[in-house]
């Protein structure tokens, strides 16, 4: 396609507001724009400057920022200058969306995210010598911006209102602030989306949408401690995934197994089998929690540990050995014949069983600890070394047990 | 850093052969155990289309194989009634301290 005529194209999408069509042109990674960057030919910085005035301000500028973006990503193969052009190229689109309605969001959306990519290619080799990533940091400030243009979006109500891009771009936003390494940063962009009464309700947004944004309100909720919530959101994205989204799958399920776990709710060998790294991973620590065996677990923690903390989720892990404990100690009291008076030793014997040899204190300790959390139900009579356990159900099913 | 790792090594050097046979072997079987490394996957949430799913994480449960186990997790594993080799071990343990003179053992 020639310059002019690719210029040309534009006029009618925009004339008839067809956001497939702008996206069409506008996208980097597709047969127009390859086929663009073998024709177009070098754009000079006159032309950049003076881009003409056969479309409506500023779509000549955005259109030949294109050209000269896809030229030095495909045919000079300049990363660092086809991210400068695209950066040029939302700051034209910045100027003309602040006026518009929410028909042009898909638009905003295949911009931003190519944006992304090209910083992330831009920065490639400066993050390999130096360890900053100038290009992605920009690059979110730029999709801030964008985010604030949505989300105090004063013109159009309703289904016109920018205001339903809000999640499409908050999530970008915490993508991009994981990448920078600022993930502290997200909670600002959570507040200003669940604090303004006027955005829309979340289950009102695309599907896409919902299940990210899910993911990562979850998973900051998981980073932060807040096991019952990441729960909630955690589970509510697992079940709206789709089945062919598995990497996505794998994602939610590497928090939300761990938080499972905690409450003794094993994931089904089926849904494992689903997820080869996560059945290596996560096979030998059921299986210690089941046979109550706490020394393999916390071989297993050790096994395990670069990945788990790669993950964020070795102290999960780690507290998740108390569901072992438990099975350990109630297997003690079913082979007490499930007596309620047990003594120490019963649970000293147990642990050494599975090699863990500890003195009498330290298994009161453990036992005491058990109690304390609802695991176990009953006291300890210190001067006679005995555990005395509540007649019924002394070892209370864990996910009962509210937190 | 370095200053602070040279003490715990050697004291782990002296400790090993004085701490007898349960130390040693835990080593060993310790080593047998390869690392699991960390994944050098990107972990960021993938984009995906808004529309036409091919069915949700329950319908591929449901393709993954016959029969009514489908279900995604096991709340209810937990046997009251276990009876397993480490019951059967206990046990004996149990019934070795109850033979030697224990007054706290007689219900």
């Amino acid at each position: 396609m020639k310059l002019q005529q690719y210029v040309n194209s534009f006029s009618d999408p925009l004339r008839f507001e067809d956001p497939t069509s702008l996206v069409r042109l506008l996208t980097c990674h597709n047969k127009t724009s390859r086929g663009l960057a073998d024709t177009v030919g070098v754009i000079d910085e006159r032309r950049l400057n003076n881009p003409g005035h056969s479309l409506p301000e500023p779509w000549d500028g955005i259109a030949i920022r294109h050209c000269a973006c896809v030229y030095a990503l495909y045919i000079k193969r300049d990363y660092t200058e086809a991210y400068t052009h695209q950066s040029a190229l939302l700051s034209l689109f910045y100027r003309w969306f602040q006026d518009q309605s929410a028909w042009v969001l898909p638009v905003l959306y295949i911009l931003l995210q190519d944006l992304r990519d090209l910083a992330e290619q831009a920065d490639q080799g400066t993050y390999s010598n130096t360890g900053k990533m100038p290009s992605l940091e920009e690059c979110t400030r730029t999709v801030s911006k964008a985010f604030s243009m949505c989300a105090t979006d004063r013109t159009f109500k309703g289904v016109e209102s920018r205001r339903n891009g809000v999640y499409h771009i908050a999530c970008l936003s915490l993508k991009c602030y994981f990448k920078v390494g600022k993930p502290n940063l997200c909670k600002n962009i959570i507040r200003a989306v669940t604090s303004d009464p006027k955005t829309p309700p979340i289950d009102e947004a695309p599907l896409n949408d919902q299940v990210t944004w899910h993911f990562y309100i979850g998973m900051l909720a998981f980073l932060n401690g807040e096991d019952k919530k990441a729960g909630e959101e955690l589970e509510w994205a697992f079940l709206n995934c789709p089945a062919d989204a598995k990497r996505n799958q794998e994602l939610i399920l590497t928090y939300l197994i761990p938080l499972h776990l905690l409450r003794d709710s094993l994931p089904s060998p089926r849904l494992l089998s689903l997820h080869p790294r996560l059945e290596e991973l996560f096979t030998p620590f059921i299986n210690s929690i089941k046979s109550g065996d706490v020394r393999e677990y916390d071989e297993r923690l050790d096994w395990a540990q670069q990945r788990l903390v790669g993950m964020s989720t070795y102290l999960v892990m780690e507290r998740a050995r108390e569901g072992g404990l438990r099975m350990l100690f109630k297997k003690a009291w079913i082979a007490s014949d499930k007596s309620s008076r047990i003594p120490i030793t019963t649970f000293q014997s147990a642990l050494k069983i599975h090699g863990v040899d500890v003195d009498s204190d330290e298994v009161e300790c453990m036992v005491a600890n058990m109690i304390y959390r609802g695991y176990m139900k009953g006291y300890i009579s210190h001067e006679k070394q005995m555990v005395v356990l509540a007649k019924s159900n002394p070892f209370p099913n864990l996910w009962t047990i509210v937190r | 850093m370095s200053d602070n790792k040279q003490p715990t090594e050697t004291k782990e050097n002296t400790a090993g052969p004085s701490n007898g046979t349960t130390a040693s072997t835990q080593q060993t079987e310790k080593k047998v155990l390869p690392k699991l490394g960390a994944l050098e996957d990107d972990d960021e949430f993938e984009d995906f289309p808004a529309t036409d799913y091919g069915g949700n994480v329950l319908d591929a449960m449901k393709k993954a194989g016959d029969g009514p186990n489908d279900n995604l997790w096991e709340d209810n594993w937990d046997d009251d009634d276990v009876e397993d080799d480490f019951t059967k071990q206990l046990r004996t343990a149990i019934q070795e301290k109850q033979g030697a003179p224990d007054e706290f053992m007689k219900e």
